[in-house]
């Protein structure tokens, strides 16, 4: 007799977790037929002293901050957050990396971070980093996108949290910045990206056609 | 009589957290998973320790934000900050050291509140929590107003 009632209640408690489940990952496009738009790379002027390195941007970053990255032998990729100082970063004989990542084609292929509490592991100087990669022809200069450190857009991203095709990746550039890419097909166009995304580095359609 | 105490003590800091509007701040068992994993070497169990005590002026780990000494001096005299590679105050450094203000030092330990205002809202705290608590809401509501959501 108490068999029946029991299966019932069940089934509603299964019913109700299935569309709360569903609605969950339901794809709502909120600006149907639109996309988010990429904002173009930071671009800096370098001057050359013999203990710093200033880089005069030529806009002003969302957070005050930027990454400053310098690619090193073997694909290592090193960056230092630097504040932002009247469109001024300067890199002085000192600064040491705050992480490390190593690039595979156009992918980071592992992340590390260099300061612990006070001290650093190994202590790798961002100037030196900095003139060795200008002697050696390789890439080096100022990024918006936190990338390795943030991956909010990615997280975020309906797509990528059902496990579709993913619309949005983070790649390294042929100039040697990460900036994010995007692949329309799967975009559900939820805005989440841009919601999500601390530095201005994915723009709102609305935002990024002005 | 020591149970007491130490039920009493765990009260306090489940008032206090509800208090200051995050009661799920009490679940935080301090694994310092989320320690490593901040680029600006940020404790985000800082700011659940000030969520349930209440008080957006407790100190916290903050180890990797490079700011100017006279900014260091604006927000906090009192905060610990790395000039020179020796601990200090921005008080201490401009008055009694000396150093020049356009100096770029490293903090080290500073208020919640002025924490928050670093904080680059990267979710990777939130990323490394075993229990998925939602740390960077607090750092959000501080950045506002330097106010807890509850207050």
């Amino acid at each position: 007799m108490t068999g029946r009632p029991l299966t019932i209640l069940l089934a509603i408690i299964l019913a109700v977790l299935i569309v709360a489940l569903v609605s969950h990952h339901r794809v709502i496009p909120v600006y149907p037929g639109e996309y988010p738009v990429i904002a173009p790379p930071m671009h800096c002027d370098i001057e050359y002293h013999d203990d710093r390195v200033e880089l005069a941007l030529r806009e002003d970053p969302l957070l005050g901050r930027v990454i400053v990255y310098a690619h090193a032998e073997g694909g290592v990729y090193l960056g230092i957050l630097k504040p932002v100082y009247d469109r001024r970063v300067v890199v002085r004989r000192g600064d040491y990396a705050d992480f490390r990542a190593v690039i595979k084609g156009s992918s980071v292929e592992a992340a590390e971070f260099l300061k612990k509490m006070d001290r650093y592991e190994p202590k790798i100087d961002m100037f030196d980093s900095i003139v060795a990669a200008h002697d050696a022809d390789r890439a080096f200069g100022v990024q918006k996108c936190l990338y390795p450190l943030c991956t909010r857009c990615v997280e975020a991203c309906k797509s990528v949290i059902q496990g579709d095709n993913i619309p949005i990746t983070l790649e390294v550039k042929p100039d040697g910045h990460i900036m994010p890419v995007f692949r329309r097909g799967k975009c559900p166009r939820c805005g989440r990206c841009f919601v999500n995304c601390p530095t201005g580095s994915i723009l709102p359609p609305d935002k990024g056609r002005k | 009589m020591g149970a007491i105490i130490i039920l009493a003590y765990l009260a306090l800091l489940g008032v206090n957290a509800f208090k200051s509007g995050y009661p799920w701040s009490v679940l935080c068992y301090n694994c310092k998973r989320c320690n490593p994993v901040c680029v600006l070497g940020i404790d985000p169990q800082g700011f659940i320790a000030a969520a349930y005590s209440s008080d957006p002026n407790v100190y916290i780990y903050t180890t990797n934000v490079r700011l100017k000494l006279h900014d260091a001096m604006d927000i906090d005299p009192g905060m610990e900050i790395i000039a020179n590679g020796e601990k200090t105050t921005p008080a201490a450094a401009l008055g009694k050291i000396g150093l020049d203000p356009d100096m770029e030092v490293i903090s080290y330990r500073v208020r919640a509140r002025d924490a928050a205002v670093f904080c680059l809202d990267c979710g990777a705290c939130e990323k490394a929590c075993p229990l998925s608590l939602p740390i960077s809401t607090i750092a959000r509501d501080l950045k506002k107003d330097g106010v807890f959501r509850g207050k």
